[in-house]
């Protein structure tokens, strides 16, 4: 019956494009899609795009023909500017990792940033449908987040977990955990 | 003597060839994008300004302006433009909507048009065309555009 719990999709929002990570096997998932319909490889980082047009028009009986200037644009890296891992671990009531009725699953959110850092950050994680939220079990790096729209960076209504990381300045990993109990 | 009559001619000939040469309807392309732009009253609006970079799945607009210079009236204005190859065509945005082509020889609606034995789609598309009705009328002039987005 666990699988069902599996995965939960978590997602990571930069403040300037909405840039979207899944994890596990939702990104397989979709890996298969693209593969399946056949969608063309995106275009090359550093690839210039030129628009040019041809026209013609008649003066004096003759056609006449020319020319535009060319318009360019250069297509920026697609190197994602963060990347989002989701782990989990699982403790039964009687110690071991056996995925029981009861068993406690910590799920762990590891954001990984460029250099370039990001603007905006939030982690989003909705609680696996039919698993119950541990209250303040959440933390960040580490450090317990209170469950509360409050001070800290996190908060959690039961149903989904969001922490805010605000602007991040360099390569740096920031992780997140919460517990959930299966039914 | 001689050879200096040849080079008054000479010089007389390049000093007159820009006049001879002037194109009375002068075109000019651009490519542009859409941004957000925030607004005091903390709605965003969509304004598209020239672009320099964009990314795979950008949406961009392509431009061309035309305005006629001379001053007499131009018949039969077309402007054909090969669509970028790392582009894809999706829909008109200003003016009237293109011509389509996938193969750059025969232009249509897309409904019309087979690549292979299919139904072309518009990422299909390799030319778009626009055929002027009217007459430049001297002074006049106009613009259209095309948005897709960066494959």
């Amino acid at each position: 019956m666990f699988p069902r719990f599996l995965p939960g999709t978590a997602f990571l929002s930069l403040d300037r494009r909405l840039r979207r990570h899944t994890i596990g096997r939702h990104l397989a998932w979709l890996a298969v899609a693209c593969a399946a319909s056949g969608a063309q490889a995106q275009t090359a980082p550093g690839t210039v795009i030129t628009n040019v047009a041809d026209y013609s028009y008649v003066l004096d009986g003759d056609r006449r023909q020319g020319r535009t200037n060319a318009a360019t644009i250069t297509v920026e890296g697609t190197e994602a500017a963060a990347s989002l891992v989701k782990s989990q671990t699982v403790r039964a009531p009687d110690g071991s990792a056996t995925p029981a009725s009861g068993a406690v699953v910590t799920y762990a959110l590891a954001a990984t940033f460029a250099a370039a850092g990001a603007r905006g950050a939030v982690i989003e994680d909705p609680v696996p449908a039919g698993t119950s939220y541990l209250p303040g079990s959440m933390t960040l790096d580490g450090a317990a987040l209170s469950d509360a729209a409050d001070g800290d960076a996190g908060d959690c209504d039961g149903r989904l977990i969001r922490v805010a990381l605000g602007d991040v300045a360099a390569a740096v990993t920031r992780t997140v955990t919460f517990q959930v109990r299966l039914p | 003597m001689r050879s200096n009559a040849l080079i008054t001619l000479l010089l007389v000939a390049a000093a007159a060839a820009p006049v001879s040469a002037a194109e009375p309807l002068r075109l000019e392309t651009r490519i542009l994008a859409e941004k957000r732009v925030a607004a005091a009253d903390g709605t965003t609006r969509v304004a598209l300004s020239p672009a320099t970079r964009a990314g795979p799945g950008d949406p961009v607009v392509v431009e061309v302006r035309y305005r006629n210079v001379g001053r007499q009236s131009l018949g039969g204005v077309v402007i054909a433009n090969p669509v970028p190859r790392d582009l894809a065509y999706r829909a008109p945005r200003t003016g009237p909507a293109p011509e389509l082509s996938v193969d750059g020889r025969s232009f249509g609606p897309i409904a019309s048009l087979r690549v292979g034995n299919r139904a072309a789609t518009l990422a299909d598309v390799t030319h778009v065309r626009w055929r002027l009705s009217d007459p430049v009328t001297a002074g006049g002039g106009g613009e259209f555009a095309f948005q897709a987005v960066v494959r």
